[in-house]
């Protein structure tokens, strides 16, 4: 899988910014998280950023997948990362409905396994492990940007 | 994504060995949840599991209700520092017992006699 950087990119001047473009399948997750982890290598992140990293992207596609609506039969994911100082930016773009992943209940919290739902924990991480998150919906798809601290302030240690 | 079973008497213990991702459920999912369904008390050695993304902990979850409608139960071994941090903050922690050592789990079953004193 490729992670060059992309050629029509608008990162701030003298940082590399890579994207790829995904079908919203289930296959996507897999795609989303092999891309994520050639990056990672590329940029010699630590584990601890690039598993957390790896998370928040897949929990996302994940999300994406199982429950936007999409109103085009060829629509893509669009996915970008680029660093920018000591933060880590990752962009998830889809065309599915508006749908803010900052704004959704978190699962109600089981007193016993039996009774547990084993649904919607991905949002949850998502919101932990991304040191920032911004939603906005503009021309018609949704654009989820998370960020990640790398380095001392951020990765494991920052909870 | 690997997996071992070993039977200690009433327990048995389910040692993975991988990342518990997408690709790792399809790898172990029918043969762990197929254990889980028919065989009670079981401890799941994370200790050699780098990384889970959701759809792992749905897999130990759904493992753990089939125990629970067997008159069984789930406890966890050896997550790493990620996994532990996972487990937090979706609350599974709270539903799974989590042990550092894998005597520790199988006191849980009241079983440590059992099973090895050293591992994970």
């Amino acid at each position: 899988m490729r992670s060059e950087p992309c050629p029509a990119a608008r990162p701030p001047r003298g940082t590399d910014w890579y994207c790829i473009a995904l079908r919203p399948t289930a296959l996507a997750v897999r795609q989303a998280s092999a891309w994520i982890r050639c990056v990672a290598s590329r940029l010699r992140l630590p584990a601890t950023d690039s598993d957390r990293i790896e998370l928040v992207l897949t929990e996302l596609i994940q999300n994406v997948v199982d429950h936007a609506r999409f109103p085009a039969p060829h629509a893509c994911l669009e996915v970008s990362a680029w660093i920018d100082a000591v933060e880590l930016h990752l962009e998830v773009v889809d065309a599915g409905g508006a749908f803010d992943p900052l704004g959704a209940d978190p699962p109600a919290k089981a007193q016993r396994i039996e009774s547990l739902v084993p649904g919607g924990l991905g949002l949850v991480l998502v919101r932990e492990f991304a040191d920032q998150l911004r939603y906005r919906r503009r021309d018609g798809r949704n654009h989820v940007i998370a960020s990640f601290i790398l380095g001392p302030d951020g990765g494991l240690g920052s909870s | 994504m690997n997996m071992r079973i070993q039977q200690f008497g009433g327990v048995s213990k389910i040692e993975l060995e991988g990342r518990l991702d997408a690709d790792g459920v399809d790898a172990v999912g029918a043969d762990f949840s197929a254990h889980c369904d028919s065989t009670p008390n079981v401890i799941v050695d994370l200790g050699k599991v780098p990384y889970m993304a959701s759809i792992g902990i749905r897999l130990l979850v759904v493992g753990a209700k089939a125990q629970a409608g067997i008159g069984g139960k789930m406890v966890l071994v050896g997550p790493n520092e990620l996994l532990r941090r996972i487990l937090k903050t979706t609350g599974i922690d709270a539903l799974m017992p989590v042990y550092d050592r894998v005597a520790d789990a199988a006191a849980a079953f009241d079983t440590s006699s059992e099973l090895p004193a050293s591992g994970t």
